[in-house]
């Protein structure tokens, strides 16, 4: 039973993070329809940023969380303005491939700026400390994991209901050409998008370089592609979908590693996508799904 | 009868021109050129779905690895297998088959995988479909990644024979091309255009969207893995990261440089990004600074994507001369005239 | 107010407007009728700057309109109720409203505003809290048009408002426009259907693919045996 709520936790702490990179592509995807497959790289600079922070001298760990949080962000809106607002109007496939080529030049970027090597990421001593809450053991990552995700969902959710540019968001998602044409500057719509999302990437590169210890240039590509399945899975354009999404991915990898034997624990990259086709063709809308995916 | 005459002239030049190449060039200018070949194969290929019936894939890598994995076991040396692959059941232990057999029949499974991949996959499009099918990458990466007794995991297989000539390499190119060609420029290419542009409406005019898409995925897919075994038996090895998503995206590239939905297109996009990397990875290590090479070939897609969304042919095909050229019923226009200009 | 003048417009190769003159004054009702794809969409579009011209100006108020986003044409004082509605289904009704004063920054106007509309629908007022997507077609289209008010017009662009919509509804929907004109909305009213749509207008366009074939007073048009025959069905 303790092995069990153990694994829970850990996929739920593994869920946050994807859960933070789905809403990003999530709202993206929800305006321009576009997968923005750069998402993932904008989380591993968020990482490379934090362990600037960290690595420079006794530094408090809010800075470690604001930086990458707070810089990422802009990069985003300069990756949104310099690199997809160009395409307004292009067809979908145009926009996908500057994303894959956005992706490539930020890793490529921090290849050539510092090295394509791996290099060791330590967390300040005080969030890898560890303890035990009813048999389950979670470190203070864990639980700042948990919690951020738990505070920024409300924060976000209420922007978006609430907010001026909340309900803006909102109409240029369902539909972009009236939001224009109702006179609301999508322009701003798509930049305020693009900057909270980035701004949660930045931030899941902190928790994620915390939670496996190394970071390298292309470590983002992938969990970008997973948090994509994972605001699939939510249903794609609902925000409290790619949490959910998020939380049920998390879960259901390390699940996967934990429960089948250890001759599987290779294909839990299969699994993730496996799990993608089927949600997709048994129910293409997701969990909270509300805009339509494309089928033939 | 006529038509033919100029395909003739030019492959009698091709002949002469690889023959020159194959006297004169080192080994190191010689593998350039063998990789155009494959390239050509693979980025035509590719074309089916993504250009002509919309279907933007970027599994190319995952039926590459199909057919490379396939023939390599196929054609490796059998004291090669006894050492490397002793889990083999014994009948593929003991055999060895020739080259452009083994090449056949990792097309052939590659096709073969293709059918129920693409009855699923192709139920999606745009975006979904794209990730679905870089999906289908990461779960071929992680079979042949951890499927041992025949893959021999991360390790993969070496020790192929470089079975892989300038004349297979251009043969296959040849036809890759031909076969494109007939398929794009028949009955069967303007469903798939018509496809691409408006599925609905193709619906209406009695198109059989879903087969006809179904067929260019498959199509493409064979000749995927035919490149996966040329690529194989060029490098004399398969890894996993012989076919990662670094494939795709070059070919890829190749692609939306000649423009997709042109076969000639495709052919120069190829030509270009083949030897534009290697000049670029010359001027890296005069410069010193590794993913230069990498760096300037993102930096180009995405201005590309800016400032020539069509590639450098669109959808048109290169001709030397009108008239002599191989007659082609003109397709329509590209997709990606923005038919809406929106201010923004 | 609206002047348009030599109006050419494309989509890509296709000419969709070419050289169409028109205008509105202070105070009218002009209603453009036409076929199907004779351009009428096209001309609202240009005009609130969702398309550009390749040629040919557009004035409002003596300032040209041309090469301004929608944004800036909602602020000039023009709103666009647009062909098939385009309301938000999946926002509430006061939402939509709200949208509409996206630009505004008066919230008391705003607030009195949102009463008025209420007022006018009051479909309206009693769903304001719903998802606009439960509306009906009549309601949408009154929803739509409530909305493109909130931005406080002075011309409004009305796009086949009756596409769809039962006799009944059009016959409310029209008295709305009526009742905007005595509040002092000028009004540019796209219609296929002509006969209603002239019997409340001041003056009227005939478009055919992309020129201007016909104009003058609506009641005149009214009589013109060759429109009547064209446009209205009657013979
Ligand atoms: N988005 C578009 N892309 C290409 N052509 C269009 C588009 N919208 C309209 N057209 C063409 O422009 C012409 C005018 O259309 P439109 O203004 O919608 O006519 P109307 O509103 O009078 O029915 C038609 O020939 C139509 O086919
Ligand atoms: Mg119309």
């Amino acid at each position: 039973m303790d092995y069990v709520l153990q694994q829970l936790a850990n996929g739920l702490a593994l869920g946050s993070i994807y859960a933070l990179l789905a809403i990003g592509l999530t709202m993206v995807y929800g305006i321009l329809r576009l997968i923005n497959f750069a998402h993932g790289d904008l989380m591993m600079l968020g990482a490379y940023l934090a362990a600037v922070v960290i690595g420079s001298a006794y530094i408090p760990i809010v800075l470690a969380v604001l930086v990458p949080t707070v810089v990422i962000g802009i990069a985003g809106l300069l990756v949104e303005r310099t690199a997809y607002k160009p395409l307004r109007g292009a067809p979908e496939v145009a926009m996908l491939i500057t994303s894959l080529g956005v992706s490539r030049l930020l890793q490529n970027s921090t290849v050539m700026g510092l090295s394509p090597q791996p290099r060791s990421f330590k967390l300040p001593g005080d969030l890898t400390t560890s303890f035990e809450i009813a048999g389950i053991r979670l470190t203070m990552l864990d639980l700042l994991t948990l919690g951020l995700v738990v505070v920024l969902m409300v924060g976000l959710s209420v922007f978006i209901n609430k907010s001026r540019t909340g309900m803006a968001m909102r109409a240029s998602s369902e539909n972009l050409q009236a939001a224009r044409l109702i006179g609301i500057n999508v322009n701003h719509v798509i930049g305020a998008a693009f900057v909270l999302g980035s701004a949660l990437a930045g931030l899941a590169g902190f928790l994620w370089a915390g939670r496996y210890g190394i970071i390298d240039p292309f470590m983002g590509f992938e969990p970008g592609l997973k948090a994509f399945v994972a605001a699939v899975i939510g249903g794609i354009g609902s925000i409290r979908g790619a949490v959910v999404g998020g939380m049920i991915l998390g879960v259901a990898e390390i699940g996967f590693v934990g429960f089948l034997p250890p001759e599987f624990s290779g294909f839990r990259d299969a699994f993730v996508f496996g799990l993608l086709l089927l949600v997709l063709l048994v129910r293409p809308n997701g969990l909270f799904g509300t805009s339509e995916v494309e089928r033939a | 009868m006529r038509r033919a005459i100029p395909v003739l002239a030019g492959l009698v030049l091709l002949v002469a021109l690889l023959a020159l190449a194959d006297m004169s060039l080192n080994s190191y200018y010689l593998r350039i050129l063998g990789l155009m070949g494959i390239y050509i194969v693979l980025t035509v290929s590719l074309n089916l779905p993504n250009g002509f019936t919309g279907d933007f894939s970027l599994g190319h890598a995952a039926f590459m690895a199909v057919g490379g994995y396939c023939a390599a076991v196929l054609t490796m040396p059998l004291v090669s297998k006894e050492l490397l692959l002793t889990e083999l059941p014994t009948w593929l232990q003991e055999t060895v088959v020739p080259f452009p057999i083994a090449t056949v029949a990792g097309g052939l499974l590659a096709a073969l995988v293709a059918l129920p991949v693409g009855l699923v996959v192709l139920r999606l499009r745009g975006h979904y479909l794209a990730v679905a099918t870089i999906g289908l990458l990461i779960v071929v990466q992680g079979i042949a990644t951890n499927w041992d007794s025949v893959t021999r995991g991360a390790r993969g297989l070496s020790g192929l024979q470089p079975h892989t000539t300038l004349w297979w390499s251009f043969g296959w190119a040849v036809v890759t091309i031909f076969v494109v060609w007939r398929m794009a420029y028949s009955p069967f290419g303007r469903a798939m255009v018509s496809i691409r542009d408006d599925p609905l409406a193709a619906a209406c005019r009695g198109v059989r969207v879903f087969r006809t898409r179904l067929v260019a995925f498959i199509v493409s897919a064979f000749f995927a893995g035919v490149g996966g075994s040329l690529l194989a038996h060029q490098i004399t090895a398969v890894t996993p990261s012989t076919y990662s998503f670094d494939v795709t995206f070059l070919v890829i590239i190749m692609l939306v440089v000649g423009g997709m939905g042109s076969v000639t297109g495709s052919v120069i996009g190829a030509v270009i990004m083949t030897v534009v990397p290697v000049l670029l990875r010359d001027l890296e290590r005069e410069l010193d600074m590794v993913g230069t090479a990498q760096l300037v070939i993102a930096g180009a897609l995405i201005a590309f994507m800016i400032f020539r969304r069509q590639g450098l042919m669109g959808t048109r095909e290169f001709r030397l001369a009108g008239r002599f050229g191989p007659k082609a019923s003109s397709p329509s226009p590209a997709p990606d005239q923005s038919q809406t200009p929106t201010s923004s | 107010m609206l002047e348009i003048k030599d109006l050419h417009v494309s989509y890509g190769k296709i000419a969709a407007l070419r050289g169409v003159s028109l205008s509105v004054a202070e105070g009218e009702i002009v209603t453009v009728v036409g076929g199907n794809g004779a351009g009428k969409t096209t001309t609202l579009r240009t005009i609130s700057g969702v398309l550009k011209p390749v040629s040919g100006s557009i004035t409002f108020e003596g300032e040209s309109l041309v090469g301004l986003v929608s944004e800036k044409v909602v602020r000039r004082g023009i709103s666009h109720s647009p062909e098939g509605r385009l309301i938000f289904g999946r926002l509430s009704i006061a939402e939509n409203l709200r949208l509409g004063a996206y630009n505004r920054k008066d919230s008391a106007g705003i607030a009195s505003d949102l009463d008025r509309m209420y007022e006018m629908f009051p479909v309206l007022a009693d769903r304001r809290s719903q998802r606009a997507g439960t509306l009906s077609g009549g309601e949408q289209q009154m929803l739509a048009i409530g909305r493109s008010l909130m931005s406080n017009p002075r011309l409004l662009l009305l796009d086949e408002p009756s596409l769809g919509l039962a006799p009944l509804i059009v016959e409310q929907i029209f008295k709305v426009i009526v009742d905007l004109r005595q509040q002092g909305v000028t009004i540019l009213l796209v219609e296929q259907n002509a006969n209603e749509a002239l019997r409340i207008s001041d003056r009227a366009y005939v478009l055919e693919t992309g020129e201007v074939a016909m104009q003058g007073p609506s009641d005149q048009m009214l009589k013109d045996p060759k429109l009547r025959t064209a446009y209205l069905g009657v013979d």
